[in-house]
């Protein structure tokens, strides 16, 4: 790997990750197969219907990384996006600030129960996706909350910048953001560190509970990143708009390639994972495969994701 | 870490946790036959167990799979799953959809059992992933609709078969006594403990460990199974919807019983009883007519003081 760092090996970047062998086989195909896939305005189109999700799963890969998981993210979507659109009927600024605030919020609760009592995050976490959930629910008593049109707030979801979706770009800044923090930064190999071994990160001087409560503050904040665009793009706040957010976001972490056991991923794998997926679900789409099965799909990619991963953790000795 | 808790080491901690769990039981009991006349009455303590009946199945297979250090997340869909078996089957006889629930259960069960074993994975990614997935296979088996049940008489499960206790109550009270005994007084019962305490040293001890875990697996599916068919009975409808809720219930029950989640110690009764508590909270936020959306809050919030209390406990067990 030292000698040949110029030389990529295209072999060796598939075996890597055949993932990405996965998605470019199913380009192909389905290029030669339907006309209609492989132009700008599908591919635009497949991006749009992933954005949102996408910034989900970056910020939740940094919480990946470090060994835990937050099921909540897709209930604070909720949460988040019904604050953003009520606020939206009076001011537009505070729209997006005050729901970057309260998801700050959300993270701390998560990460200073997680850390301050030892508790498994996945069970924490799932209490969390109730208690958000409900929040959101009884925040508008069960309504939808429907937003003031033609504002700059608008643009955020439902503007172009060149042609491509205003929300697009915020998902490619998010992803380059994590993809920076995750691979180039103190704080990102930290992380790792702690996903690999926490005991050991702790022992050489590394502050482990500083660093996970911060990948839980990133998590809620991509949520409230993705709760705002999406109540700009619907123009109205929905509080069940989140359900089941967390789900797509993990599957797509793991089927990109991540370790859910922690220590070992980056946002390209993410990113791979989520366009994955999205091709998966618009091939069946194309050839009329009920919605159920996309479900069944997924559950059994997950599976296999997870398999695959454990194969090579003892393959390679982690 | 976590103490075995035979009768002769019994810690303070843990007669305390389990006082703890009654205590709180007879205060809010108290309590709430003081704020409505209607609770203490007949007819809505059968309530509660009717509520209990279905879900509670499903706790005490939770039971057997928090103690040996394991856990299943797709609980709910297995149940969703069980009871969309049983709706079609039971056109062709009662037995015909009591069988065909079951069997669906255990076989999920049991492949999550021999996935985790099997492939060395985690018990939570895994059965995420099979929650996920049969929750598909619920929706394409409803078609994404309300599949109604026809026959009469399987129907006839969930009626009143005595002094208003419909027959899934006496399931359930029969299943709880029965899976306790198992645990409690079999060889097979003993091995769980000992896998969940410490698994490398149950192996060194000629435990079949991964047997043990794909047992409880295998038990987890068989009463989902059966809460499927339970609920068939009862509401003669499946849906994909049925079940979303469960895992985080179920799970919230067994913890709030004073089962750990480290393995290795509680009980079949012990998570019996949390999930009565649960119950008797979830009848007084109906009573108190709290919005069903409050009652998910408080839900959850229940579950994560749970988890607090727990670690808090264990902590200072360390220090003891």
């Amino acid at each position: 790997m030292k000698s040949a760092n110029f030389l990529v090996n295209t072999w060796d970047v598939f075996r890597r990750r055949p993932q990405l062998l996965i998605l470019l086989a199913l380009v192909v195909v389905l290029s030669i197969m339907t006309p209609s896939f492989a132009t700008i305005g599908n591919v635009i189109n497949i991006f749009k219907q992933v954005s949102v999700i996408a910034i989900v799963a970056c910020g939740l890969t940094l919480v990946v990384v470090s060994g835990a998981l937050d099921l909540s993210v897709g209930s604070a979507v909720s949460l988040l996006t019904v604050v953003s659109a009520t606020i939206q009927l009076n001011n537009d600024l505070a729209a997006v600030l005050v729901p970057l605030a309260v998801a700050l919020v959300l993270g701390l609760f998560n990460g200073l129960i997680i850390t301050s009592f030892k508790v498994n995050p996945i069970i924490v976490t799932l209490g969390a996706l109730s208690v958000f959930a409900g929040a959101a629910l009884i925040y508008t008593n069960g309504a939808i909350i429907i937003g003031i049109p033609g504002t700059w707030y608008s643009f955020l979801g439902q503007g172009k910048l060149v042609g491509v979706p205003f929300h697009v770009v915020v998902f490619i800044a998010i992803a380059v953001v994590c993809e920076v923090v995750l691979s180039r930064t103190k704080f990102g190999k930290a992380l790792i560190y702690i996903g690999t071994n926490g005991e050991a990160a702790r022992i050489v001087g590394i502050r482990t509970r500083m660093v996970r409560i911060v990948a839980f503050l990133i998590s809620a904040v991509s949520a409230a990143v993705a709760g705002v665009i999406l109540s700009s793009r619907m123009n109205s706040g929905s509080p069940v708009a989140g359900v089941g957010f967390e789900f797509d976001a993990i599957t797509a972490i793991v089927i990109g390639g991540n370790s859910l056991t922690g220590g070992r991923g980056s946002i390209r794998n993410t990113i791979i994972g989520v366009l994955l997926l999205a091709v998966i679900v618009n091939a069946l789409t194309l050839y009329n495969v009920p919605f159920a099965f996309q479900n069944i799909t997924k559950g059994f990619l997950i599976i296999l994701a997870i398999t695959v991963d454990v194969r090579a953790r003892s393959k390679y000795g982690k | 870490m976590a103490s075995s808790t035979t009768v002769e080491n019994r810690g303070v901690l843990t007669v305390l946790s389990e006082q703890k769990v009654l205590l709180a039981i007879l205060i809010i009991g108290i309590a709430l036959s003081f704020a409505s006349p209607y609770f203490l009455t007949y007819y809505n303590i059968v309530n509660i167990f009717s509520f209990m009946s279905i879900e509670g199945v499903i706790v005490i297979g939770m039971a057997f799979l928090i103690i040996v250090g394991e856990l299943d997340l797709s609980v709910g869909s297995n149940m969703a799953f069980a009871t969309i078996l049983a709706i079609t089957f039971q056109k062709y006889g009662v037995a015909a959809g009591v069988i065909a629930g079951i069997a669906g259960g255990t076989v999920v069960g049991i492949v999550n059992g021999f996935l985790v074993t099997r492939l060395k994975l985690s018990s939570v990614a895994t059965t995420l992933g099979m929650m996920v997935a049969l929750n598909g296979v619920v929706f394409a088996l409803t078609q994404s609709r309300s599949v109604k049940g026809t026959n009469p008489d399987f129907l006839k499960i969930a009626q009143p078969v005595v002094l208003n206790i419909s027959g899934s109550i006496i399931i359930f009270l029969i299943l709880v006594i029965a899976f306790q005994i198992v645990l409690r007084r079999t060889y097979f019962g003993r091995s769980v403990y000992s896998v969940g305490g410490n698994s490398v040293a149950s192996r060194l001890f000629g435990i079949k460990v991964d047997r043990v875990r794909v047992a409880c697996f295998t038990i987890a599916g068989v009463l989902a199974g059966v809460a499927g068919v339970l609920l068939a009975a009862k509401i003669g409808v499946a849906s994909g919807r049925l079940g979303v809720n469960t895992a985080l219930i179920v799970i919230t029950a067994v913890l709030l019983g004073g089962v750990s989640l480290s393995g290795g110690e509680g009980s079949v009764v012990k998570a019996f009883l949390g999930f009565l508590l649960i119950a008797i909270l979830n009848n007084a936020m109906v009573l108190l007519r709290l919005s069903s959306y409050i009652q998910d809050m408080i839900r959850g919030g229940i579950l994560i003081l749970i988890l607090v209390i727990d670690a808090i406990n264990v902590e200072r067990a360390k220090y003891r």
